[in-house]
């Protein structure tokens, strides 16, 4: 108790100095739009090696090992808890607190990767090396998410749920949870579905309507966690047995398709590499003709996919043409420091020319396609990849329904031509130069 | 009618000319092609086009080998067969053997049946599969800068590249005269290629740092501005010349070229034996001033040179000899026309060795190559071990 009144002493006393912990007003994000967005508070918890900045104003002195333990048991008993039932604490020595987080209390730390990787170096370096492997890739989702222009040029409403899933790059709690930080945790499919789940990624349904998802979900309260993903531990594979064969955190190695966003060829070198890797995966359980056969299977979908959207995305670039796409570029504040949308306006369809652009205040022609791409596309692929092929079917349905939709907005878009259709010619231009981004564009840039 | 008037002679059994001529007496001056030879070329060309566009862009065939990217290696051997069988000056004969079997082996075979990542430092984004020469950062294009260094250009450039490899044997019709720009200007638009150099260094600023949207979207840029310019500069064969890519604007070419000048390799020039006749200017495919350039400075050191050696086999008075690191080692061996085309005459013993060396050899790195590409599917992770070596920490746990 004595502890307790203490600490509201200390925080009545100390309460302007609260202003003082955590992130000054004046604190710059950082990547290549660092000048044109601010981080949140919540930021230096998403990115402590960047933002976190120790809190003064928390009580004074230097604890070591089991001192952090005598106040924490009553203060935060939960966190307690946690460590104790973690292999940091049945160590010998034990993992304690200040091992992470440093032992003066006024500048203590959040772990990064890096501090983990102080015991840890193999995992760290298997982290640290998918960043050889480009996108889309964990080590390097935080750089992706503030480099991409829509984040510094959103409502930061709109943006505050991106950084819990790219602080997968900055922190390892995203699948081992503090403080328990058990590997158990990590191998089973829901660490995974935290993050890849939802539209553009929907892997939760895609393991859930697979076999192997099936029979983990029958069975798999039952499995022992507690054994290495390795062949003939378990008897239907999770998320990590395949993606991080053998423990390996890096999750790249294999990844041929790269999320199903952008069309690629299945047969250069590289990926011939990448698929020998997933048969030799495969060959766990399968017999490698199977593996082969199920590859020849996704190719098929994706390039039915790909056909599909390269079709709509020739209609879009019909109508950018005939100047039909409103409101046309040059009608919306551009993105930040974006000298070339400043210089050359265009309006960008698809995934190479910028899926960003799709996010913003633009028609619901375009807006349809970027759903059309980026969610009906990657949900056919994420069916197929993971072994749900009626997952695969519906999103195709989408696919095609989301084609027709577009394919007819466009014929009225071009019989209309700038007209209303009472006939008259009506500037809609103020409708898209106010609204919410714009002013928020306005305002920022 | 007049034709009958001054009658037909009875044919004369014409004497053929020789197949292979005496080694002594070859030329390797361009030939005049008809039209028809022109055109086939040409169509090589845009196929060897169409392959790649089909792999990098539009995926239209299941990776038929007709039309993927090995579609253009494919082309070298069919065509590098009529050219070595073609071929009058043995030592470019024995060139293009070889030219045409690494193109084969190297280039085709090995990344086709069992393809394998190479070691390399750096961000590259994609997994570099060998032979990947001209991937700044991997275990052979270091290999290869040390033997540009010590043997220079020759050793890429005119026995193991195949964008020479095609416009040596596709593009032979362009060599001739009327279509390889010579003179001022031609030469002084090979600093073109400069600008070309500069972006490549960009790319290896580029590749020193994990991926981001500014670097991955350079690198794009970059591959395109070689890869386009070097199909283009194909079908532009008939106005600049088969080699019109690699002697304006090949980054590699410059980076090699760089090595070629700082390092051992030039051509001696011997003032006091030059007749002046010329004839290594007009065998010059890279359109190299060689003459001019001797009788200025005394050598032929020039970034432009990539050792085909024609200049140095048509010499008549034995006038240039190569210069490298063996001729470091051996003062007394001078690399001329005779030297050259002794090595290429495949009628003394010795050669025959050498090539059953080489043979054995390439046997070696073919065995080593399906092995280790083996390896590499059942998890033996040279990658994971190299990211170790490169400065991050390796642990037992």
């Amino acid at each position: 108790m004595r502890i307790a009144r203490f600490h509201l002493v200390a925080l009545l006393l100390a309460w302007p100095l609260l202003a003082w912990g955590g992130l000054p007003d004046n604190a710059q994000g950082t990547g290549e739009h660092a000048p044109h967005w601010q981080p949140d508070p919540m930021h230096e918890y998403w990115d402590p090696g960047t933002y976190h900045r120790p809190e003064a104003e928390s009580v004074e002195g230097v604890f070591k090992g089991e001192d952090c333990l005598e106040c924490h048991a009553e203060a935060t008993p939960g966190i307690v808890k946690d460590w104790r039932d973690s292999r940091h604490a049945r160590a010998e020595p034990p993992v304690l607190c200040p091992a992470c987080h440093g032992e003066d209390h006024q500048k203590l730390s959040f772990p990064t990767p890096r501090t983990c990787g102080t015991c840890h170096p193999q995992r760290l370096a298997q982290v640290e090396e998918e960043k050889k492997y480009g996108f889309p890739s964990h080590a390097l989702a935080m750089e992706r998410a503030v480099d991409s222009k829509h984040f510094a040029d959103k409502p930061k409403a709109e943006v505050a749920s991106c950084l819990q899933c790219h602080s997968v790059a900055t922190k390892c709690d995203s699948c081992h949870t503090r403080h328990r930080f058990d590997p158990a945790e990590a191998r089973r499919p829901e660490a995974c579905l935290t993050c890849h789940s939802g539209p553009p990624h929907p892997d939760d349904l895609a393991y859930a309507a697979s076999p192997h998802g099936q029979r983990y979900q029958k069975e798999g309260a039952g499995w022992d966690w507690s054994k290495p993903l390795r062949k003939g531990n378990y008897p239907s594979p999770t998320c990590a047995y395949c993606h991080m064969r053998n423990g390996n955190h890096q999750v790249a190695d294999k990844a041929v398709w790269k999320f199903g966003i952008r069309e690629i060829n299945p047969h250069t070198a590289e990926n011939a590499i990448k698929r020998k890797r997933w048969q030799a995966t495969c060959a766990d359980c399968h017999p490698p003709e199977t593996a082969g056969n199920f590859f020849r299977q996704l190719d098929d979908e994706r390039r039915t996919a790909w056909g599909s959207l390269q079709g709509v995305e020739r209609l879009l670039k019909a109508l950018r043409g005939d100047g039909l796409l409103r409101p046309a570029a040059r009608e919306r504040p551009p993105y930040p420091m974006d000298f070339m949308a400043r210089l050359l306006p265009r309006e960008r369809i698809g995934f190479y020319e910028g899926q960003a652009s799709a996010f913003y205040n633009v028609g619901a022609i375009e807006r349809d396609y970027f759903e059309m791409w980026y969610f009906d596309n990657l949900g056919a692929y994420k069916g197929m990849a993971h072994g749900a092929p009626d997952m695969s079917r519906r999103f195709h349905e989408r696919l095609d329904s989301a084609a027709r939709n577009i394919a007819l907005q466009a014929k009225r878009l071009t019989a209309l031509d700038g007209k209303s259709p009472s006939g008259k010619n009506v500037d809609l231009t103020p409708l898209w130069m106010e609204g919410e981004y714009t002013r928020f564009n306005r305002d920022h840039n | 009618m007049s034709r009958r008037v001054i009658g037909i002679a009875p044919a004369q059994p014409k004497a053929r000319p020789q197949r292979c001529m005496p080694v002594d007496q070859q030329r390797s001056l361009a030939g005049r092609y008809p039209l028809w030879v022109k055109g086939l070329s040409l169509l090589a060309f845009t196929w060897a086009f169409l392959g790649w566009l089909n792999d990098a862009w539009f995926y239209q065939f299941d990776n038929s080998i007709l039309l993927n990217r090995y579609t253009e290696y494919g082309l070298i051997v069919a065509f590098g067969i009529w050219r070595i069988a073609a071929e009058k000056n043995p030592y470019t004969r024995k060139r293009l053997m070889l030219l045409v079997a690494n193109v084969a082996v190297l280039w085709w075979l090995i990344p086709w049946l069992f393809p394998f990542i190479e070691p390399y430092v750096g961000y590259l984004g994609v997994l570099p599969a060998f032979p990947s020469l001209h991937t700044p950062g991997t275990l052979t294009f270091f290999l290869v800068l040390a033997a540009v260094f010590l043997f220079g250009r020759r050793v890429i450039c005119g026995w193991n590249c195949p964008c020479v490899g095609i416009r040596e044997v596709v593009g032979f019709p362009f060599r001739q005269a009327d279509h390889v720009p010579r003179g001022k200007w031609a030469w002084r638009l090979r600093h073109l290629k400069w600008l070309w150099f500069a972006l490549y260094l960009g790319a290896m600023a580029a590749m020193v740092h994990p991926a981001n949207n500014q670097t991955a979207g350079y690198l794009g840029f970059f591959a395109l501005i070689v890869v386009l310019p070097y199909f283009a500069t194909m079908l532009l064969s008939p106005w600049i010349g088969n080699r019109g890519y690699c002697r304006f604007l090949c980054p590699y070419g410059a980076t090699f070229g760089l090595l070629n000048k700082a390092g051992a390799f030039r051509i001696d020039y011997a003032v006091d034996t030059c007749t002046q006749c010329g004839l290594c200017e007009k065998v010059c495919d890279m359109g190299i001033p060689v003459w001019q350039m001797g009788a200025a400075t005394g050598k032929i050191d020039t970034t432009e040179c990539m050792g085909c050696g024609r200049c140095v086999t048509e010499c008549p008075t034995s006038s240039l000899a190569f210069h490298d690191v063996r001729t470091l080692l051996r003062p007394a061996l001078r690399q001329d026309r005779a030297w050259l085309r002794r090595l290429a005459d495949w009628t003394r013993p010795a050669p025959r060795w050498r090539a059953a060396g080489f043979a054995l050899v390439l046997a070696l790195a073919l065995i080593g190559a399906w092995h280790y590409s083996g390896l590499i599917g059942s998890g033996a992770e040279l990658i994971s071990n190299l990211g170790a070596l490169c400065g991050l920490p390796v642990s037992t746990w």
